[in-house]
């Protein structure tokens, strides 16, 4: 089983809040700071014309998921929370540590796994790291991501080919899990997500027939429930392929529940593909072990491990807008 | 011009309804049209820009409305659709009022000038129910972003080999439609009492396209006449496509008056709808009317 990346996609206001910011307030601070950035699953069945974008806008600064700035993704959207460093020149963005950033980002998906706050806080889950240089004599953003998926089960196969959702369940079954999952976000009768961010992971219990969608903290209380799925909001477009977050989320199921076999339920049910995945892991170690292997930087364009260029002189620099209006 | 306009942000906003009359809305009636766009069209958000620009005659987390990544695949048929819905403007307004044309009496070209000018963009949904992964991989290629040496990267350990993860991100075959995309937003005029569309493009692997490259998706009878680049009015210090708005009344007034010949009326809470689809003939081949999804 492959999981499909995350393709990274920052808008141009990004790049002039970041700019502002960095002439006005960071100036020469280049802390991480932490980043949200949000993304949607309307992808389902568009294949590989849809890929599965991350969007990083001008809110995206300075924000936490939680707190008196948290960002609000827009309806259907979710959030997943990051860092960003930003470097003061082109040398030191180039000589940053890669792999440290990387391992580390996973450590905290990792610890976050085993400490329960990825139960409480499911969008832990999708945390990434990223990093860049502002060249603002020439308006050129260098920049480069990272999306950890934690390599715990790197054996996960399918047991059985996917199918739609819409054919493993009934149509009964998907209204449940409609229903199920905006109370859980808390659009009706104030469930645990009202008033917060939707949470990207779920659980779906299945007794006798009828479905209920549960938050993850729940999963110790469903231990009558006749089979347990794991759903996540799903950003991949590819039919045979789950997103990247699919990883951490398996990574979690088997630390914690000691998972065999999982059934996962698509995009929240609505034109999805239920995804069969068999995990053989570990049982769940007693402690956090080590963190397991990571991936997760993302290719440039050209499908190399290398950063990304957003060139906005041509829209930004004064002098060449000056030029093109005459 | 400029300076009434100036002078127009500063005066309060009109809240007397003259929509039936000129085909205006009053800031109200924007942020009323614009919350039944979102209700029926969950891809638009609203967006409250930075708190500098914000607009005192608009809600503070209301201040312009944002469609985010609306592709632009469809080219010819785009066109053909533009012509039809233009030709039906023509016809039932005056002629020395061209809707369309800002600089009346320049000779305009007709929208089939236009070279497509993606020519895959020939049956995009059709063509790709079977896709072969192995295809999306290939071998770090030639680096046509201007990136440091690839090498000064290596030895780092990010590679990870086969296995759980897909390696590419970027489909390369060139079955596989690849697409530009749109942030399209809309910002409320107060010196025309219209919607001003302002339109921010990114190549197909999501660089920020040029002012120049922008013109490619505009309707031919609009390119650098009705459509201009422009700073955005949030976003200060960067330069979007524009849509003059001056003759945004009178077409609406007049589709609205279409309308009415056949007995249907455009209540103001819709006017978005029809508005997009206005809007949809000067860049035709930005898919932002999402009515039929």
């Amino acid at each position: 089983m492959q999981v499909a990346p995350w393709s990274s996609f920052v808008d141009v206001g990004f790049w002039s809040e970041l700019a502002k910011r960095k002439l006005e307030r960071y100036r020469l601070n280049d802390e991480a700071r932490p980043l949200v950035a949000t993304f949607g699953t309307g992808n389902a069945g568009k294949g590989a014309n849809a890929p599965a974008l991350i969007c990083l806008s001008a809110e995206s600064l300075d924000t936490e998921l939680d707190g008196k700035d948290a960002v609000r993704p827009p309806a259907y959207q979710f959030a997943a929370p990051g860092t960003l460093r930003n470097y003061n020149s082109h040398e030191e963005f180039k000589a940053a540590d890669k792999a440290a950033v990387l391992a580390s980002t996973a450590a905290q998906v990792w610890e976050d796994i085993h400490s329960g706050a990825a139960l409480a806080e499911p969008s832990r889950l999708n945390r990434f790291a990223a990093i860049a240089y502002a060249d603002l004599k020439n308006w050129r953003f260098h920049y480069w991501f990272c999306f950890p998926a934690l390599l715990h089960l790197p054996d996960a196969a399918y047991f059985a080919d996917p199918v739609p959702l819409s054919s493993a369940l009934s149509p009964a079954q998907v209204e449940q899990l409609r229903e199920g999952y905006d109370r859980l976000r808390g659009l009706s009768g104030g469930g645990p997500g009202a008033g917060g961010v939707p949470p990207p992971f779920f659980l779906a219990a299945l007794r006798g027939g009828a479905l209920s969608v549960e938050p993850l903290s729940a999963r110790a209380a469903l231990a009558d429930a006749d089979e347990v799925l794991l759903g996540f909001a799903d950003p991949c477009g590819l039919p045979g392929n789950p997103g990247w977050p699919l990883r951490n989320l398996l990574a979690l199921a088997a630390a914690r529940w000691g998972l065999e076999r999982a059934r996962i339920g698509g995009p929240l049910g609505l034109c999805a593909l239920l995804r069969a995945a068999r995990a053989r892991g570990p049982p769940a170690p007693a402690e956090a072990a080590a963190a397991p292997k990571a991936a997760g930087w993302e290719r440039n364009g050209a499908g190399a491990l290398a950063p990304r260029l957003a060139d906005l002189g041509p829209v930004m620099d004064p002098a060449r807008l000056a030029e093109g209006a005459v | 011009m400029n300076a009434l306009k100036k002078l127009a942000e500063y005066l309060p906003a009109s809240t007397t309804s003259q929509y039936a009359q000129k085909g205006t809305l009053t800031a109200e009636e924007f942020v009323l049209a614009c919350d039944n766009l979102c209700a029926k069209c969950p891809q638009w958000q609203w967006s409250r820009g930075s708190k500098e620009h914000a607009k005192a005659y608009l809600p503070p987390d209301k201040q312009f409305l944002l469609l985010k990544g609306a592709p632009s695949v469809r080219r010819k048929e785009a066109l053909a659709l533009a012509d039809v819905v233009g030709e039906a403007l023509a016809a039932a307004g005056d002629e020395g009022d061209a809707w369309l044309d800002t600089n009346a009496g320049e000779a305009s070209q007709t929208a089939a000038d236009i070279p497509p000018s993606e020519p895959a963009a020939a049956a995009p949904a059709e063509a790709a129910p079977v896709i072969d992964l192995t295809s999306h991989i290939r071998e770090p290629a030639e680096d046509d972003e201007d990136v440091p040496d690839i090498e000064e990267f290596d030895g780092q350990n990010l590679a990870t080999t086969s296995g759980p993860v897909l390696t590419a991100t970027e489909p390369v075959d060139d079955n596989i439609l690849k697409t530009r995309s749109y942030d399209v937003s809309i910002t409320y005029d107060k010196y025309y009492q219209v919607p001003h569309v302002y339109l921010f493009g990114y190549d197909e692997a999501r660089r920020p396209l040029q002012p120049s490259q922008l013109f490619e998706d505009v309707s031919q009878d609009h390119a650098e006449k009705t459509v201009t680049i422009e700073n955005h009015p949030h976003m200060s210090n960067i330069a979007h496509a524009s849509i003059h708005p001056c003759r945004h009344a009178s077409a609406m007034k007049r589709l609205a008056d279409i309308a009415a010949a056949s007995g249907k009326e455009i209540r103001v809470d819709m006017y978005m709808f029809t508005f997009l689809k206005f809007i949809a003939c000067i860049v035709p081949t930005i898919e932002f009317d999402l009515l039929e999804g």
